[in-house]
């Protein structure tokens, strides 16, 4: 089985339901909608992907050798401040057409500069200085369903509060106590449902039984259906 | 022929698997390679889970030695179960005679309340001798004549459920037959089958019906004892009764049928003589047990529930020839001496035949033990015995959550997993039980269990430090899927498995080893240790999610 859908991103979808739902979608729209977070592993250069076109000096000064020059930054409508990468067309048009924003200077004090010690700060939202065990997303899902999981799924919140697609176990969805993603979900059944791929089952006797606990695993996610749905 | 576990290409989830005939091999010694892929089968199936430990000083050994070995018990039974709740205040019979830490099963109390807190004291300590075992067949086989011998504990009391435990475990790898004279007249078993209200005036049959249909003979097609036989049966065991007080069971011949006893030509027309004074009750008894272990479907019914408990469950024609009739005919010349059938079977070129690794479903049982002993969970000192009969509570839950409540089968049957045509062990897992055992192993790994200020939990990490390289994603991943699983996964779905888990969705090896290096060099850097160590757990966590480990 291939455990990770897209090239291993972390791929997240909240219930339209949450107070945070709301808050970013008109109360008219607010019935049907999931917020999906996909997360980027790895590095990415924000200055040459978001260029600031009113500082454009000082950004050549810091990327003396790489930057990209003005007349190939994509530019967005309404927005003299700052422009695209040039591969970015996709993204252009989506900004151009009011469907997308840019949150600018994202970050913390004191970067750390492992690599997985600086994925942990992102997922947890805490201090360079502090390690927090639980996850930003995690943590405000708690807050919204404080005895998560006991009574769920129920009438009123029929859907899982958030589904993980990805292998691990990602911090951000760490609750205090549990996980607030879908706990338990058998990755197999999960990916199974989304994609339909994994390994082969050999044509032996543990072969068979093999593919009889995969058969019993996709139809056992006790939310499958909603995800089917969305 | 290299006989090492790889998997054909080709085949897709939505492939039928109906025709996959059990091994044609049969009972010759096996003669192949002893690498660490025969030592792990054989040890999951002769134990509950392959300990890392165990598998290295198996594999220094011959096939032959490595089987001589399970086979060779300890002399003695283990340390009884022990008092270690508080006696309730408001018993009747409050046994505030018996300290904690001291064994209560020599002392008699019919409390309906006492004997609850004792029967899950003897659950427990029972779990223990299963997480502790040594290496040998006495757990695995101590189950097995409970699965097969199946009494419910809420029946009985204590006492005598304690002793009736004790009996299977004395004849783990003992003889058959004498085995079946014990427990006919065993205390328990005179409980839960009535045997202790079958008298002459009233006979009953329960027993007699189950000692020839379940015990014995069985209910395959060559099983043609008749109503009368049981009848009969039922009548030869009359008079014998219970004595709470001295926990132990004896004859009375007043409610002995002292008539002869007429059995079908299924057992040769034999007539059983009634029998009349103190020793008439033993003496039918033998006699009727002679006559039921003249047949040859006593031995082959049995080697066939062998085989389900050690092998594989299809049992075909070929099977039936190659294996079942030719292992009764070694069981009847052993006069029902079990350890030469269990030395065959666990020797043979069938048992290590490819197609008969990997396809068990694990018990419940098997689960969470395992679990413990393959991660090798501590436990504490047994002057501890109260927090470890706390964690190993939690793991008899467990089980009972899974389907499988030690003590307490669902009926005189034993598991359906071990007799129910046409699923057998897939009876274990289905939409209920499956997401349970997901939590339970993700349970063990993110949060453990605590009791009495201790944690029981798996600790991957610490695990790993024995691995030879576990600075090497590749090899620490390839060594917890060898103690893992019995059909590996792809080295496409373990280099997306290092990817997303180990290197944090980065590519390149170096992030992990980095990391790993810290951890042991520098193990004071919080933020990193806490990196490495849920990594590992997120690898386990993921690896016990997938069918592959549900399969011993």
């Amino acid at each position: 089985m291939l455990p990770s859908l897209i090239n291993g991103m972390t791929v997240k979808a909240f219930g339209a339901e949450s107070l945070l739902m709301q808050g970013l979608f008109p109360a008219t729209t607010d019935t049907d909608h999931v917020l999906v977070i996909v997360q980027l592993n790895g590095g990415n250069d924000g200055l040459n992907t978001v260029i600031p076109i009113e500082y454009f000096p000082n950004y050549i000064r810091a990327r003396a050798n790489m930057y990209i020059p003005q007349q190939k930054v994509l530019g967005l409508s309404g927005n003299d401040r700052v422009g695209f990468h040039p591969a970015m067309t996709g993204m252009q048009a989506l900004y151009n057409d009011g469907k997308m924003s840019v949150i600018h200077s994202v970050g913390y004090p004191q970067p750390n500069f492992s690599h997985f010690r600086a994925t942990d700060i992102w997922m947890s939202a805490s201090d360079s200085k502090e390690v927090v065990n639980s996850g930003w997303t995690g943590r405000y899902l708690n807050y919204e369903y404080p005895n998560f999981p006991n009574g769920y799924p129920n009438s009123s919140m029929p859907d899982p509060l958030a589904i993980q697609i990805g292998s691990t176990t990602s911090l951000a969805l760490q609750g205090p106590a549990v996980s607030m993603g879908m706990s338990i979900s058998n990755p197999s059944n999960f990916y199974n449902l989304i994609a339909g791929v994994q390994d082969p089952a050999p044509n032996t006797p543990a072969g068979k039984e093999l593919t009889y606990i995969r058969k019993v695993a996709q139809q056992t996610t006790a939310y499958a259906e909603v995800i089917k749905t969305a | 022929m290299e006989a090492t576990l790889t998997k054909p290409s080709g085949g897709i989830l939505s492939q039928s698997i109906d025709d996959t005939p059990p091994p044609t091999t049969g009972l010759a010694p096996y003669t192949g390679p002893w690498t660490e892929s025969e030592v792990i089968h054989l040890l999951k199936r002769a134990l509950f889970g392959a300990k890392r430990s165990d598998i290295a000083y198996f594999k220094t050994l011959t096939c032959a030695q490595a089987v001589d070995l399970l086979l060779t018990l300890p002399p003695d039974p283990p340390a009884p179960p022990v008092k270690e709740y508080a006696t309730p205040a408001n018993a009747t019979n409050p046994d505030t005679n018996i300290l904690q830490g001291d064994t209560w099963v020599n002392d008699p109390n019919n409390d309906g309340t006492v004997n609850s807190l004792r029967r899950n004291s003897f659950k427990k300590w029972w779990m223990g001798l299963m997480i502790n075992q040594d290496q040998n067949l006495r757990e695995k086989m101590t189950l097995f004549w409970h699965n097969h011998l199946a009494t419910e504990s809420t029946d009985i009391n204590a006492q005598f459920l304690y002793k009736h435990h004790a009996l299977l475990r004395s004849f783990a790898l003992g003889n058959f037959k004498a085995l079946m004279k014990a427990v006919t007249i065993d205390p328990a078993m005179l409980v839960y089958l009535n045997g202790q209200l079958n008298q002459a005036v009233a006979p009953d049959e329960n027993y007699g019906r189950e000692l020839q249909e379940l015990f014995c003979c069985g209910k395959g097609p060559g099983s043609l004892f008749t109503e009368e036989d049981v009848q009969a049966s039922a009548r030869v065991l009359t008079g014998w009764r219970n004595n709470v007080n001295t926990i132990s069971s004896f004859f009375d011949n007043n409610r002995h049928d002292k008539k002869d006893k007429q059995f079908s030509s299924f057992y040769n027309n034999t007539v059983i003589v009634g029998k009349n004074g103190p020793t008439a009750g033993e003496e039918e008894l033998d006699a009727m047990l002679d006559m039921i272990f003249a047949t040859n479907e006593v031995a082959e019914y049995m080697c066939r529930r062998f085989y389900r408990w050690f092998v594989y469950y299809d049992i075909d024609e070929t099977v039936e020839n190659n294996i079942i009739k030719p292992l009764a005919v070694i069981f009847r010349n052993a006069n029902y001496e079990v350890a030469p059938v269990i030395r065959t079977l666990l020797m043979s070129e069938h048992f290590y035949d490819i197609l008969s690794r990997g396809c068990q479903i694990k018990s419940p049982v098997d689960l969470a033990v395992g679990l413990c002993r393959e991660f090798e969970i501590p436990f504490e000192p047994a002057p501890e015995y109260a927090i470890n009969y706390g964690h190993w509570n939690y793991l008899v839950n467990q089980c009972a959550n899974l389907q499988q409540n030690i003590a307490d089968p669902p009926d005189v049957s034993g598991w359906k997993a071990y007799y129910q045509e046409p699923q057998f062990y897939e009876i274990w897992i289905n939409s209920d039980t499956l997401p349970k055992r997901n939590q339970f192993t993700d349970n063990m790994v993110m949060n453990g269990f605590t009791f009495g200020g201790k944690r029981m939990i798996i600790d991957g990490a610490e695990l790993a430090k024995t691995f030879p390289n576990p600075g090497d994603p590749n090899q620490l991943i390839n060594e917890f899927t060898k103690l893992m699983y019995r059909l590996d996964i792809s080295d496409t779905s373990k280099a997306q498995i290092k990817k997303d888990i180990l290197l944090g969705g980065q590519s390149e090896d170096y992030y992990w080893t980095n990391a790993w290096n810290q951890y042991i060099n520098n193990p004071g850097d919080m933020a990193n240790t806490t990196t490495v160590r849920n990594y590992i757990r997120d690898l386990l966590k993921y690896l016990m999610n997938l069918a592959e480990y549900q399969l011993a």
